[in-house]
């Protein structure tokens, strides 16, 4: 049957059968553009993508020159096979200096030159300046002395860190009883002065995310591109996140694994060493921590942070209704829908409420468009 | 004769590609899941005595998969788990009355619940007053030595607690190998579950939760349908560990706990 059929279509006029290709193919071609989500593997039309936190993002610097390049000897690299002995091999905690530059002990300062020049004698004595010694050292002369910041801000980093949120979450929960004030007990001892327990409640200061995410206090570092419509947000839109071993030591100093001498239990060496992006990238700048309504406790929106065993991977996780639930509800305030609506009207509308406008000319997600109970759309779409 | 074979031949192609696409506009009609659906849970946990705001705070649920009867051994051993309270295993230790009553005053499970900022406190509690000594001696700094005080206090008072309640949970979790997530209520009791596959789930805090008097443990079977956060926000998953509440919330209230009373500690 095959073979007839074959030989028949091959008996057509080259013509006649050109037509034929050319009409299947022009079918299949309409099929697919039409109805995509039945080819695609997911079975869903690839909605609008959202932007990457950029926000501390490791950025690569260089790569290990290989072995046949000459050894830039002022990196110094963690990398380095021969430099992945235990980190008190070279590094002593606490430093001599850490009275005077911390208020706690800590690995305050470089590691003394008994460390590099075991190996490093050769680099260490090579003509007048060194170059070895311009990793510590911010002026290489035998006069001179001083040293970087430990750690100097503006070197590459090589190591990430571990830090699950979960477990410390568990570690200061609280008993869920509250008892009558005339049950609660009193201590006894003459020394102890009670005060009526329901004013301690409001002086006292419960552990909470706040212990390491503390208001902002310093200004936000502009994108390289600079602000986007010269919005500039100010420092206390943004919480603080740890940038010493302050919020650590305090309870991980000794006996509390990681401790002090583990490094490795928080520091893990990356592939690559990257620098710190500290410009601030939010999908809704606008958004103010500080501002007077916003006082819910931060899971309350960040609403996956209490599952998080690592920062490897942490996405956005503030759902869109943790803002609705005030900001588009019946009888309060509708500023979703008006900005959906305006976009209806103008299809270059650029929500302006909640975004700059690189987020604000985008197509609305669709989660907007269900809050406001309404089919998602396009702007290409409109007319 | 070559003329007539060549139309019936344009003719067959023709209807198989009309055919081909009358098909792919079908099943393009069918409502179908996608593969990838995910749902998710809002949950509430209103705990005695309920108002609408009272809610459990900062307490750990579990999501386990499969229903209740399919977890049945798991539930089992949760029940028969022996409670522990928190009285009862910091007299266990040999810890102080004062630094007991402490914890019971700030409705603390640990000492790692707030700092001790004040100095009257240090000299009440005998556990602190040694820790500061040992920090002061360590770092010379008598304020140091306060603001790091768990550094100095035994292993067993500063985590014990924790350390054994994460091993009963280890150990019951093993042995059933379950497969959970996990996430914590915020200040007014609730927590979100996201991004789960559709299907048939338990609800559990799997470690019996303390109160005032009974230590509570909820079992709750829920059915995952997928959808976006929106759809459940007005339709919150509510559980309480009482039917003590009005009307209404009763209704909206789709499992309660399992009680049981606190122990008696054993006298030292």
């Amino acid at each position: 049957m095959s073979n007839q059929v074959r030989r028949r279509y091959s008996d057509l006029q080259p013509m006649k059968r050109y037509s034929i290709t050319r009409l299947i193919f022009a079918l299949v071609a309409l099929i697919v553009l039409f109805y995509p989500q039945q080819f695609s593997k997911s079975g869903v039309v690839t909605g609008q993508k959202r932007l990457k936190r950029l926000q501390r993002s490791p950025r690569s610097v260089a790569k290990p020159p290989p072995a046949s390049i000459r050894v830039d000897y002022s990196n110094f690299s963690h990398s380095t096979k021969k430099h992945q002995a235990a980190c008190n091999t070279c590094h002593r905690l606490p430093t001599d200096n850490w009275k005077k530059v911390r208020d706690f002990p800590d690995v305050a300062d470089y590691p003394g030159h008994n460390a590099c020049v075991g190996c490093h004698r050769p680099q260490f004595f090579k003509g007048a300046k060194p170059v070895i010694c311009s990793v510590c050292h911010s002026k290489v002369s035998p006069r001179d002395d001083v040293r970087f910041a430990f750690r100097n801000a503006a070197a590459p980093r090589q190591f990430l860190i571990e830090f699950p949120h979960d477990k410390h979450q568990d570690v200061i929960a609280r008993m869920f009883r509250r008892l009558p004030a005339k049950q609660r007990p009193l201590f006894v001892r003459a020394s102890f002065t009670y005060s009526n327990p329901g004013a301690d409640d409001k002086t006292k200061h419960y552990n909470n995310c706040e212990i390491c995410h503390s208001p902002r206090t310093t200004a936000p570092v502009a994108p390289a591109t600079g602000w986007t419509d010269a919005f500039i947000p100010d420092a206390a839109t943004f919480k603080a996140a740890p940038t010493s071993h302050a919020a650590c030591f305090n309870c991980h100093w000794k006996s509390q694994q990681p401790i002090n001498e583990n490094c490795a239990g928080c520091h893990k060496l990356g592939d690559k060493s990257f620098l710190t992006v500290d410009a601030p990238k939010r999908f809704s700048l606008k958004f103010r921590h500080a501002r007077e309504q916003h006082v819910a406790e931060c899971t309350t929106c960040h609403i996956n942070i209490t599952k998080a065993t690592t920062l490897r991977g942490l996405q956005p996780d503030v759902p869109i209704t943790s803002c609705t639930e005030c900001h588009n509800k019946d009888g309060l305030r509708q500023d979703v829908s008006k900005e959906l609506e305006a976009i209806d009207k103008n299809r270059d509308f650029v929500c302006s409420y909640c975004h700059t406008s690189d987020v604000g000319r985008l197509d609305p997600p669709s989660s907007h468009y269900l809050i406001a109970g309404r089919e998602a759309m396009k702007r290409k779409d409109l007319k | 004769m070559t003329g007539t074979t060549s139309n019936r031949i344009a003719r067959r192609a023709l209807s198989l590609a009309l055919s081909l696409c009358a098909a792919t506009l079908a099943i393009a009609q069918t409502p179908t899941t996608p593969p990838n659906a995910r749902g998710v849970i809002r949950l509430k946990v209103k705990v005695k005595p309920v108002t609408p705001a009272t809610g459990l705070s900062r307490k750990r649920f579990f999501l386990i998969k499969g229903s209740l009867a399919e977890n049945q051994s798991l539930i089992e051993n949760m029940k028969r788990r022996p409670v522990t309270s928190r009285d009862c295993y910091y007299r266990g230790i040999g810890a102080s009355e004062a630094l007991i009553a402490w914890l019971k005053q700030y409705d603390c499970e640990s000492v790692y619940c707030r700092e001790v900022d004040d100095w009257k406190e240090v000299d009440a509690v005998p556990e602190f007053q040694r820790a500061v000594a040992a920090g002061e001696k360590e770092f010379g700094s008598r304020e140091l030595a306060r603001k790091w005080l768990t550094v100095n206090l035994s292993d067993q008072i500063r985590d014990g607690y924790y350390r054994q309640q994460q091993q009963d949970l280890r150990t019951l979790l093993e042995t059933a190998k379950a497969k959970v997530t996990s996430v914590m209520t915020d200040q007014k009791g609730t927590a979100y579950f996201t991004n789960i596959e559709p299907g048939r789930y338990v609800i559990s805090n799997i470690i019996r939760i303390e109160g005032s008097e009974t230590a509570s443990l909820w079992n709750c079977e829920v059915k995952v349908e997928a959808g976006d956060i929106s759809m459940v926000m007005d339709r919150p998953f509510q559980i309480s560990n009482t039917r003590d509440m009005k009307p209404l919330m009763l209704k909206q209230t789709k499992c309660f706990s399992d009680e049981q009373p606190l122990p008696a500690c054993p006298t030292r």
